[in-house]
């Protein structure tokens, strides 16, 4: 298994040492991380690792040849393809290697490679302005959750040390990466400026390691009830805010990042509620809890990815990732379009798309909390029952949101679209066949599922899992065959003497319609957005039109992140004052900084003496 | 106790006085070997010569103590003193005489603090003595210019820190010893080459001119 990391990491270097000639480093690049992902998966085949590695190695292992691919025709003309290669690789080396390592010292060791490593993709665009404030902020979260696990590191050891204190330290130190609630600052930041391939996987699989890290290195000896808890109420907090946040946001991609910390919320809700179950002895409540878990997690990777990789092709062919910029970009770049909206569909939790039975599982698990009569799991049950449809709702609003704005419509502010590049589209189009597979294989993965997390008192058949899962397969199955054959009685109907014109969008009952007639994605979602402005607290300028031949008008608004604007920038602030009024003793003179040290020394002594 | 050893220690005293108060820096320079040397026969003066013959490791430690500390040492830095050409300290931070006090009154309130600590088998001079040793040589690079001083004040603090060990009874042993020296040593040698470097780009070797390498300084 580590094979297929050493691949990975030797095709980096080697794309990194021919950095020089961008032509060979861009075959060695991608040709790299196919090999890798090849040994991976035969590794996976020959010596699978424990299920839970396995499940955090999949994601990786299913994005990189997609966002390999994607890249191909992504990076081309966007700077050096040997350094963007050299680094891509060495990420997906240590994503592969992190779920492998047993021992916390070499985690921390491979986790903050993976930090710096993929702070370089972030920053790969580098001659941009604003990107150098944005890969900052990546690089102090990076290095502050490294801080973090390093202080877990060392309290691990020390005997008498509070165990409230390490596992704060643990969760906020792995919450940084996974984007909880005030931790995801970073998110909405660096997933627009980074290349989109690297978002698919960043955002699809890197995240998810901060689960991971929590899993299997803070919970193990806690208190399973506490981990419940931990789980379920930052899930439900990162699953709601974040959607609310995604439904103001105009750029493509922070609306997407958002979502991802929505659907890292929805994970550890069903987390939560599996160990609720396990507290309270709930075979139902795990059974359906992990499975909501995993099929969240790979449901999330498959679709959040092709949504990416969707939005790094509308951003090569518009040049803008503005929502209220664009539009009509069916007609330029049909097949991303019906992509991402049939991924956007899943992530929202639809039915027959694979994002539904990965939610039905969660659901489930909340309706058993429910019925079981203990009053603790009653509450968990309604708490994650409501939060999530709250949360499905509000995500159909902003997808809605997202498709209407960049695909439907006409374009409105931007010109001579390009058309899009099967390299871009072919990897879309991979994962989504990969996410029809996992609603047709899922009921029959149960039983392998269990056997990998071997834990021999759960008891999976009991529950009747298979068979639901069999019904949605089924049901989803039903509605695949008769969209196929509407659309084909659709096509047959049309062929047969029927003129079949096409004309501008939104042609009926105006007389010269333009495209500043329609509604923009900001418009679409305003009365949502007043709803929930007491939360969101909407930055508007409103410049209203005067006079009877008004000449001008404008309106503009923007929703910066809550958590930035009123917890970390007053907190910010204050430690800045403070830097700055300690910054005075850094005179330069020798003899001020002896003489302060003096100074400590023999007030340390007296201390002593006297105390 | 012996006298001898309450003999050393007032003579530790002494030297922090006079180098506190002295401009000249050959006789500071002097006055450091000297410490040095009394530094290296403590072990020999405090060692119970009635019970047994100290043993090789020890008269090692004493004779490359003595050879480094109160030889070595001192001829560095006076050819590191004829190379920049200075002779005397000229304008100190802090006044002779205002250094005089200070190291006095630093010198009371060792003694003073020194009362609380007794600690049996310890020469009761001993850590007052060596506080103020310490206390001198921090004193010394903090108030006075020349980088050559500052120096000869890290010398002297480490010959303090030194003294805390040999009167403590605190063995660590040759090599633990020699790693020590080995530090001290390499160190006067680079600042002796710095302080000839410094003395050759700028004409003068004033520590508190060389403070450009702060944040708070904005370049012009």
């Amino acid at each position: 298994m580590f094979l297929s990391a050493g691949i990975a990491a030797a095709a980096g270097v080697l794309s990194l040492l021919c950095c020089r000639r961008g032509g060979l480093s861009g075959v060695v690049g991608p040709a790299g991380t196919f090999l890798s992902v090849i040994a991976g998966i035969v590794g996976l085949c020959t010596s699978p690792p424990p299920g839970v590695s396995l499940l955090f190695m999949l994601p990786t292992l299913i994005l990189a040849p997609a966002a390999a691919v994607h890249s191909v025709a992504y990076i081309k003309g966007h700077g050096n393809p040997g350094v963007y290669w050299g680094f891509f690789n060495l990420t997906v080396a240590t994503m592969l290697a992190l779920p492998l390592i047993k021992d916390f010292l070499e985690f921390l060791i491979v986790w903050e490679l993976m930090g710096i490593f993929s702070f370089v993709l972030v920053m790969f665009n580098y001659k941009a302005e604003e990107l150098k404030r944005v890969a900052w902020i990546y690089l102090l979260a990076c290095e502050a959750g490294g801080l973090l696990l390093m202080l877990f590191y060392a309290l691990s050891f020390k005997t008498g040390a509070p165990r409230e204190l390490f596992y704060i330290a643990g969760v906020a130190g792995f919450g940084l990466k996974a984007g909880f609630p005030l931790l995801h600052l970073w998110l909405p930041e660096a997933h627009p400026a980074a290349p989109a391939p690297v978002s698919a996987i960043m955002s699809g699989a890197m995240i998810n390691l901060g689960i991971f890290g929590i899993l299997i290195f803070v919970f193990p000896g806690m208190d399973a009830k506490l981990c419940g808890w931990t789980l379920l109420l930052l899930g439900c907090i990162s699953s709601l805010g974040g959607i609310i946040f995604a439904l103001a946001q105009d750029n493509l991609k922070r609306l997407l990042a958002y979502s991802s910390i929505e659907n890292i919320g929805i994970i550890s809700i069903s987390a939560g509620c599996a160990f609720l179950g396990g507290a309270f002895n709930n075979n139902n409540m795990i059974v359906f809890g992990i499975l909501g878990t995993v099929l969240h997690i790979l449901n999330h990777a498959l679709l959040k990815g092709t949504l990416f990789l969707g939005a790094g092709q509308v951003y090569c062919s518009s040049g803008t990732l503005s929502i209220d910029r664009m539009g009509g970009m069916m007609k330029t770049t049909p097949l991303t379009g019906s992509c991402f909206t049939a991924a956007a569909a899943g992530l929202s939790g639809l039915p027959p798309f694979n994002g539904f039975i990965g939610e039905l599982m969660i659901y489930l698990a909340a309706f058993s909390g429910i019925c079981s009569g203990v009053w603790q799991l009653r509450f968990a049950g309604i708490a994650a029952a409501l939060i999530l449809s709250l949360t499905g709702a509000c995500a159909v609003a902003a997808f809605a949101k997202a498709i209407g704005g960049t695909f439907l419509g006409e374009p409105r502010k931007i010109a001579d679209c390009k058309k899009e590049s099967a390299w871009m589209y072919a990897p879309m189009l991979f994962l989504l066949l990969l996410s029809l597979l996992v609603v047709f294989t899922a009921p029959f993965t149960v039983p392998c599922i269990f056997k990998a997390i071997n834990i021999s008192t759960i008891d999976y058949a009991g529950t009747g899992v298979q068979r639901i899962l069999f019904y949605a397969a089924s049901f989803s199955a039903i509605f695949y065959i008769l969209s196929a054959l509407i659309l084909l009685i659709r096509r047959f109907l049309l062929v047969r003497g029927n003129e079949n014109a096409s004309g501008p969008t939104w042609d009926c009952g105006y007389a010269k319609p333009s495209a500043r007639m329609e509604y923009t994605g900001s418009a679409l979602i305003q009365c949502l957005g007043d709803l929930f402005n007491s939360f969101l607290q909407i930055r508007r300028k409103v410049e209203a039109p005067k006079g009877l031949f008004p000449e001008k008008a404008s309106f503009e608004w923007e929703s910066p992140d809550g958590a930035e604007r009123f917890f970390w920038a007053p907190v910010f602030k204050l430690f800045a004052g403070i830097s700055d009024k300690v910054h005075k003793f850094q005179s330069g003179y020798l003899h001020m900084y002896v003489l302060i040290m003096t100074i400590v020394i023999i007030a340390m002594v007296i201390w002593a003496i006297i105390g | 106790m012996n006298m001898a050893v309450e003999l050393i220690l007032t003579a530790f005293l002494g030297i922090c006085l006079m180098l506190s108060g002295s401009s000249r820096l050959v006789h500071c320079v002097r006055l450091v070997a000297l410490q040095g040397i009394l530094l290296g026969i403590m072990p020999l003066v405090m060692w119970n010569w009635s019970k047994a013959v100290p043993g090789a490791e020890l008269w090692g430690t004493v004779f490359v103590n003595i050879i480094v500390k109160g030889v070595l040492l001192p001829m560095l830095l006076l050819r590191a003193m004829r190379k920049a050409g200075v002779k005397r300290e000229l304008e100190p931070l802090t006044g002779y005489s205002w250094s005089l006090l200070i190291v006095s009154v630093a010198g009371a309130l060792a003694l003073w603090l020194s009362r609380s600590l007794n600690i049996p088998g310890v020469p009761v001079l001993a850590i007052p003595a060596a506080a103020v040793t310490v206390f001198t040589g921090l004193f010394i690079i903090i108030s006075r210019r020349k980088a050559l001083t500052q120096s000869l004040g890290f010398l002297a603090f480490e010959n303090g820190i030194a003294l805390f060990g040999v009167a403590m009874h605190l063995e660590y042993g040759f090599f633990v010893e020699m790693g020590i020296l080995l530090d001290v040593l390499v160190l006067v040698f680079v600042m002796g080459i710095a302080v000839f470097q410094i003395s050759r780009e700028f004409e003068h070797i004033d520590a508190d001119r060389l403070n450009l390498l702060t944040d708070n300084v904005e370049v012009k």
